[in-house]
């Protein structure tokens, strides 16, 4: 007992001896020899992602539309076109074989869309979100609705896509059987009422930035960047970022499939398209500035955006551990819709974890079928 | 924590991680040729010099402050507040000041139509140039000051642990717990008014020197009978305008054959009811 409530005496905060030391500089090496003879092996074949095949059924500009082919029996449900935002690419729902959401609801028997937004470059700049609803998600739901025979169709909306197809709803409820979306945002400041270290960061320096700020950046680069939204996410991770290519790097390189996973990842990431400049500037200041969507007064094409005239059943899909589009943001939608047909359907995970991480992307795939399902 | 103590927390650290991997005799069995006490010694003082530096410099900088205004029975919070800037060692980093307001009078002083056009560009390109510089060593403090701060805090609780003789089981340990205390401070510091402010104006300084960049490329492609971006721009702008045209031409012609497919279906089905 005395022995026990002796005071230990102050050691080093690392203990470690020359041998031990010299023991973890060996197997360090080990490591990094082992990771550069996969690294050579590794063909950018090995990599590739968004694989499910689809065939390209429409275009128009930048814009294409791919029907994928399906992989079970139909379930004669009103087809789904999935629409993701300007800040990223679509790929991202069909990442890997294993890890796919497209994967998953085609094995359910949905009829499957995806739009590609494409690449905007400098040329794109005066493109607003005007144009990407009324006129190609409008003629992207027109024909797959005419390819259906049916009047309206399901959306499956994703990040700003989420809030293409929200907007779209709201325009043209018609047309619109029901609308899942996933981590969407809908009020821009609700990251206000959450406290969770580094929740929203993209929320809180967008509005640090004044409207001019926005307007001269767009002047200057014709576009928001897709590298400078890439700094500004890894921003909101900042040691992460910092440990990704050495300590997260080496780690991967002690299991092929996990080495795979992480070039796949970086290959999704590195893609990353420019955001049209005047698109951008209502996505920044229209929106993330102004709060806009939520208070319906957000206006394209002329008319306002009334989340009231959403009508069809709505599922609210969000990450609960979601740092970009933190879930308040998103869950902000209930009560300020026409339908009281709203569901949510909170899983775990962050923003891209939602999608990809092993738990949650099974959980998101039957999620959205079963709800879809009971909705034909 | 304040910089001395960040600066102390750390010079303890090194100091007891150095010599606890080089005490001998650590290792049974194990031999390892004997440092020269004096590295060890060496590095104590030097961070304990740079601690006393940097103690030494925010003194300096208040005493300074406090005795040029005449004494501590005459202040003159006018006089304070500047020198209080003038002698803050931030704004060390901050750089050329007077050299920064000869290059904006050569830039935006009064102009004569065909005199000095394209100096007077690159002068606005070079100022603009040294705002994006010296905006980043600004925003370079205040995350030198966010690293300092996490520095402290974890070597800190590293001396801690150490007392209660609990050393970190292995390097990845440590760092994983370096990292996971740097990011708490890195995400708190992200969201102070210092880091925003000075990230704002390091993207206003980048942005104000492409746009400089652009006037200096647009006055020669001009020159030499090349398009402008502007040029360029005004053509997109055109083009997206007319897509938009193409686009609801193209939707109203399919909406007229779908009603007139309609009108036409509801006539034949009119005539044949009539029969």
């Amino acid at each position: 007992m005395a022995e026990q409530d002796a005071p230990k005496a102050p050691v080093a905060p690392l203990p470690l001896n020359p041998a031990e030391m010299m023991a973890e500089v060996a197997e360090l090496g080990r490591r990094i020899s082992a990771g550069a003879k996969l690294f050579s092996d590794v063909r950018d074949a090995d990599v590739q992602i968004a694989t499910t095949p689809k065939d390209l059924v429409w275009s128009q500009d930048k814009v294409s539309l791919y029907r994928y082919r399906p992989l079970a029996e139909s379930k004669g449900l009103p087809p789904v076109l999935i629409v993701y935002g300007l800040i990223g690419r679509y790929t991202m729902a069909d990442l890997q074989e294993d890890r796919s959401l497209v994967r998953n609801l085609l094995n359910l028997g949905l009829d499957l869309y995806v739009v590609d937004w494409g690449n905007p470059g400098r040329a794109d700049r005066y493109v607003t979100i005007d144009d990407y609803v009324d006129d190609y998600l409008a003629e992207c739901v027109a024909f797959v609705g005419a390819a259906a025979g049916r009047e309206t169709i399901n959306l499956l909306g994703i990040c700003e896509g989420g809030v293409f197809t929200t907007c779209y709803a709201a325009l043209y409820p018609e047309r619109v059987n029901a609308m899942v979306l996933t981590i969407t945002p809908i009020d821009f400041h609700a990251d206000t009422r959450e406290t969770r270290a580094g929740h929203g960061f993209i929320n809180v320096w967008t509005r640090s930035l004044s409207p001019e700020d926005v307007d001269r950046l767009i002047d200057a680069q014709g576009s928001l960047p897709g590298a400078f939204m890439g700094s500004v996410f890894s921003m909101m991770t900042p040691m992460r970022t910092m440990t990704k290519y050495n300590l997260d790097l080496l780690d991967a390189l002690d299991d092929k499939k996990k080495f795979l996973n992480f070039l796949r990842m970086e290959k999704w990431i590195a893609d990353r398209p420019d955001h049209p400049g005047e698109a951008a500037k209502q996505w920044l200041k229209d929106l993330y500035q102004d709060n806009k969507l939520v208070q319906s007064t957000f206006v394209l094409g002329g008319r306002t955006v009334d989340l009231k005239r959403i009508a069809c059943p709505v599922l609210n899909v969000f990450a609960q551990d979601d740092h970009i589009i933190p879930p308040a943001t998103s869950q902000a939608l209930k009560d300020k819709i026409g339908t009281d047909d709203y569901t949510e359907l909170g899983l775990p995970g962050g923003h891209v974890g939602v999608f990809v991480g092993g738990k949650a992307q099974k959980l998101l795939g039957s999620g959205i079928a079963d709800w879809l399902g009971a909705r034909g | 924590m304040d910089q001395f103590d960040a600066f102390k927390a750390m010079g303890e650290f090194w100091a007891r991680a150095g010599a606890g991997f080089l005490s001998p005799g650590a290792t049974p069995g194990f031999t390892w040729p004997t440092p020269p006490q004096t590295d060890l010694a060496g590095l104590a003082t030097a961070q304990s010099q740079l601690a006393q530096a940097w103690a030494s410099a925010t003194a300096l900088s208040q005493t300074l402050t406090a005795s040029l205004q005449g004494g501590a029975g005459a202040p003159d919070p006018t006089a304070g507040a500047v020198l209080a800037k003038i002698f803050d060692p931030q704004a060390w980093l901050g750089g050329s000041a007077e050299f920064d307001a000869a290059l904006t009078r050569m830039s935006e002083g009064p102009q004569l139509a065909d005199l000095w056009q394209t100096e007077r560009r690159y002068g606005a390109l070079f100022t603009a140039w040294a705002a994006l510089r010296r905006a980043q060593a600004e925003h370079q403090a205040v995350m030198l000051n966010a690293w300092t701060r996490a520095a402290g805090t974890f070597a800190k609780e590293a001396n801690a642990r150490a007392d209660r003789g609990e050393g970190f089981s292995s390097a990845r340990e440590m760092m994983t717990r370096w990292t996971e205390t740097a990011n708490a401070v890195l995400l708190e510091v992200q969201r102070s008014e210092a880091f925003l402010a000075s990230q704002r104006v390091v993207l206003k300084a980048s942005t104000d020197l492409r746009l400089a960049q652009q006037d200096l490329s647009a006055f020669l492609s001009d020159f030499y009978g090349q398009p402008t971006r502007a040029e360029l721009d005004d053509v997109h702008k055109s083009l997206t305008e007319l897509r938009r045209e193409v686009r609801a031409l193209r939707r109203e012609r399919r909406e007229a054959a779908r009603v007139s497919k309609m009108n036409g279906t509801v006539a034949q089905e009119a005539e044949t009811a009539h029969g």
